[in-house]
């Protein structure tokens, strides 16, 4: 799943809804009367209320399994084989390593010293790949594996102050 | 028993005091919205590279911009309900004005601490960057809070009244609730039926209260540490309360909202008006369904506990179907087939119906954990609230003041402001629709200095943010040739 896949989800679902939306306002000239339009709409409530959420109970435990945390991680990615320790402030990075080997499953140990930041790992062609937040006095534990060598770039995505921007580093897979 | 009738108009005339008020709310909240959304026009031309703000005035601006935003259309949406209550309840004017005074001394005290004191901490302010932004002083960020407090206290007495006189009218919470309509069989005798705006009225104020109370729980400890009488609060505990504060009183604005939509819609489709069970179902669900998402916004600190992002994940997500099989479909259900009359007012109801779920669509899908990952804090989010806002809320919020100017005032809108309204949405979606393409992008957000790469899609915005002030101003040209008289028509209070 990558942003693209998302974006698709968003326009077609946008779509079918601008859909039903243009079918009621052209609707409009054409009159019935209100009780029968209310027992129409009662209707399709019914119909629509049960597979509607038996959709979103079903989507919700694949995407509970998917989700980034350590303990769905470890068994969507793998254990951990590498440790990567990433310490954040106001405004850098400092991570103990600047290689992380490629294909190996790598947890990144990210705190914060200061005030929150934000950890996000852009690949190479600078797509958004994966993030936790970096809080001071707490450890996020964050399990990744690069498929892809090249360069990466870390940017802060949680707003730390006017310099926000520029907290920016980067590490080479290989 | 109540003015059901269809043909009365959308506001209560007899308490003109309190008309008064309600267009002070509302103008006060649409003279704020259109200075920030300036502020907001600029924001997207520094993205676009045209117009290059230094990071330290961007971020203040995006302070303004956020703040005086979701602060402006709450007081006006606040605004427009009491003018519908007005015509079934009795409200205080001294309640209200007190509630108006508060509220507003939040400008001062914004502007203090963004211009003077250089706080650029964002409309969030999440602990600890107000006292360490590193730029602007712990006062700077005291002031921020202050800030907080005033809108909060001011919401809490408009609340607490609005929570008052419709339970003293219902003779009780769970009967203004509609609970009697929810759970009443055929056999038993007539369930007592509030009207629709005390019904929301009683809904959200219970929203409000919750919500202000939360806010308290996290400004408390904080005004301590700036006391020196804390060293520190807990990051994790402050951030949840900080965005339960936050999203719950910027969700609860398009509630507010819809309200006006209930009342305001019969007047053009000569339908609804009634608290039937779905329509009291929607509003009782609403109260959990804003109170309980605010963990999404946790999602990726993962030293929150696991139940508490499940949690998040399964109360966003219920916002889905009750949303659109009671609110949205039942108001679709007035619409449909309905022979409605179109004005500026309902073109911007039926815009503001289609952005609130487009937004809500965003929204959903965001609120996936594992695509949250993937799309936290890029432009994606911004998209999903201003489709919410600018589609949803103000469609509403303007759609209704620019009736109740034009009621109020006898003064008929141009047949050729319709052309103004759809405007607005078309262009209203163009703008948002880039934002949206920009977060798929990767595009953070709340980044002063973008990638020359990221500039294209910011650069398409502009033209469409022009075209939505270019709109809004040939809106307002029309309206304003009613205002003076509907000023006259409301006010001066009644001798007793
Ligand atoms: C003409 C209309 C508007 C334009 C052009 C506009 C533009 C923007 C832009 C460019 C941003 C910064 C995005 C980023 O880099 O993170 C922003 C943020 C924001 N806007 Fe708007 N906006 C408009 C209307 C609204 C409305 C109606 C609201 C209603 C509440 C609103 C509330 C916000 C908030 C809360 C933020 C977040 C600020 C932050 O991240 O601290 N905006 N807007
Ligand atoms: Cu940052």
């Amino acid at each position: 799943m990558t942003q693209k896949d998302i974006l698709i989800i968003f326009l077609v679902l946008s779509a079918i809804w601008t859909g039903i939306w243009l079918k009621v306002i052209l609707s409009i000239p054409n009159i019935q009367a209100e009780e029968e339009v209310t027992a129409n709409a009662n209707t399709l409530r019914r119909r629509l209320a049960f597979p509607m959420i038996a959709t979103l109970i079903v989507l919700l435990t694949a995407v509970l399994y998917w989700s980034p945390y350590p303990i769905f991680r470890e068994r969507t990615i793998g254990k951990p084989q590498v440790t990567v320790n990433v310490d954040s402030f106001q405004w850098g990075w400092v991570l103990d390593t600047k290689e992380i080997p490629l294909n190996k499953v790598v947890e990144f140990n990210v705190s914060s010293r200061d005030v929150n930041h934000g950890f996000a790992i852009y690949n190479p062609e600078g797509r958004l790949v994966t993030q936790t937040q970096a809080m001071p006095g707490y450890v996020n534990q964050l399990i990744f594996k690069f498929d892809e060598p090249g360069e990466y770039t870390i940017r802060c995505l949680e707003y730390c102050g006017v310099s926000h921007h520029a907290m920016i580093a980067t590490f080479t897979v290989n | 028993m109540s003015d059901h009738s269809i043909d009365s108009p959308a506001y209560g005339l007899e308490n003109k005091p309190i008309l008064r008020v309600s267009l002070v709310y509302m103008l006060t909240g649409f003279v704020i919205f259109l200075i920030m959304g300036i502020l907001g026009l600029m924001m997207r031309l520094d993205h676009a590279g045209w117009w290059v703000l230094s990071p330290d005035w961007f971020y203040r601006i995006m302070t303004l911009h956020g703040a005086g935003m979701v602060a402006a259309l709450l007081m006006a949406a606040m605004g427009g309900i009491i003018a519908i209550l007005n015509k079934t309840v009795k409200l205080s004017a001294r309640w209200l004005w007190s509630a108006y005074v508060i509220y507003s001394l939040s400008v001062p005290f914004l502007l203090y601490a963004v211009l003077i004191g250089g706080y650029a901490g964002g409309w969030t302010a999440l602990d600890p960057l107000p006292y360490h932004g590193l730029t602007w002083g712990k006062s700077a960020g005291v002031m921020m809070y202050v800030t907080f407090l005033a809108v909060g206290v001011g919401f809490l007495i408009y609340c607490v009244h609005l929570f008052d006189v419709t339970r003293r009218k219902a003779g009780g919470v769970r009967r203004a609730l509609a609970w009697e309509v929810i759970f009443s069989r055929k056999s038993n005798a007539t369930p007592y039926e509030p009207e629709v705006a005390e019904l929301a009225a009683m809904a959200t104020s219970i929203i409000g209260i919750v919500t202000v109370f939360g806010g308290i729980l996290v400004l408390a400890p904080l005004f301590a540490e700036a006391a020196g009488l804390l060293k520190s609060v807990n990051p994790l505990y402050s951030k949840n309360f900080i965005m339960l504060f936050g999203h719950s009183i910027a969700n609860v604005t398009i509630y507010i909202a819809v309200a006006l939509v209930y009342g305001l819609l019969p007047v053009y489709t000569k339908r609804g008006g009634h608290t039937t069970k779905f329509v009291a179902l929607a509003w009782n669900f609403t109260i959990i369904l804003v109170l309980t998402p605010p963990p999404h916004h946790l999602y990726q600190d993962f030293a929150q506990p696991l139940g508490l992002a499940i949690i998040g994940q399964v109360a966003s997500w219920s916002i889905a179907p009750s949303v659109l099989l009671l609110t949205i479909l039942g108001n679709l259900s007035y619409i449909y087939r309905s022979g409605m009359r179109w004005a500026v007012p309902s073109v911007m109801i039926a815009l503001g119906f289609w952005g609130w779920v487009f937004g809500g669509i965003g929204g959903t899908i965001d609120s996936a954990i594992p695509a949250n990952n993937l799309l936290h804090n890029t432009l994606w989010v911004p998209a999903h609230f201003h489709a919410y806002y600018l589609l949803g809320v103000t469609t509403f919020v303007w759609g209704y003041l620019f009736y109740l100017i034009s009621d109020l005032s006898g003064v008929k809108e141009k047949a050729s402001t319709k052309i103004a309204a759809w405007l607005y949405g078309i262009a209203g979606a163009g703008f948002l629709l880039v934002f949206f393409l920009s977060g798929a992008d990767s595009v953070p957000r709340r980044y002063a200095v973008h990638l020359p790469e990221w500039n294209l899609l910011a650069a398409i915005a502009v033209p469409f943010v022009l075209l939505t002030i270019f709109s809004l101003l040939w809106i307002i040209w029309d309206m304003m040739r009613g205002l003076s008289g509907a000023w006259r028509n409301t006010g001066a209070p009644k001798l007793e």
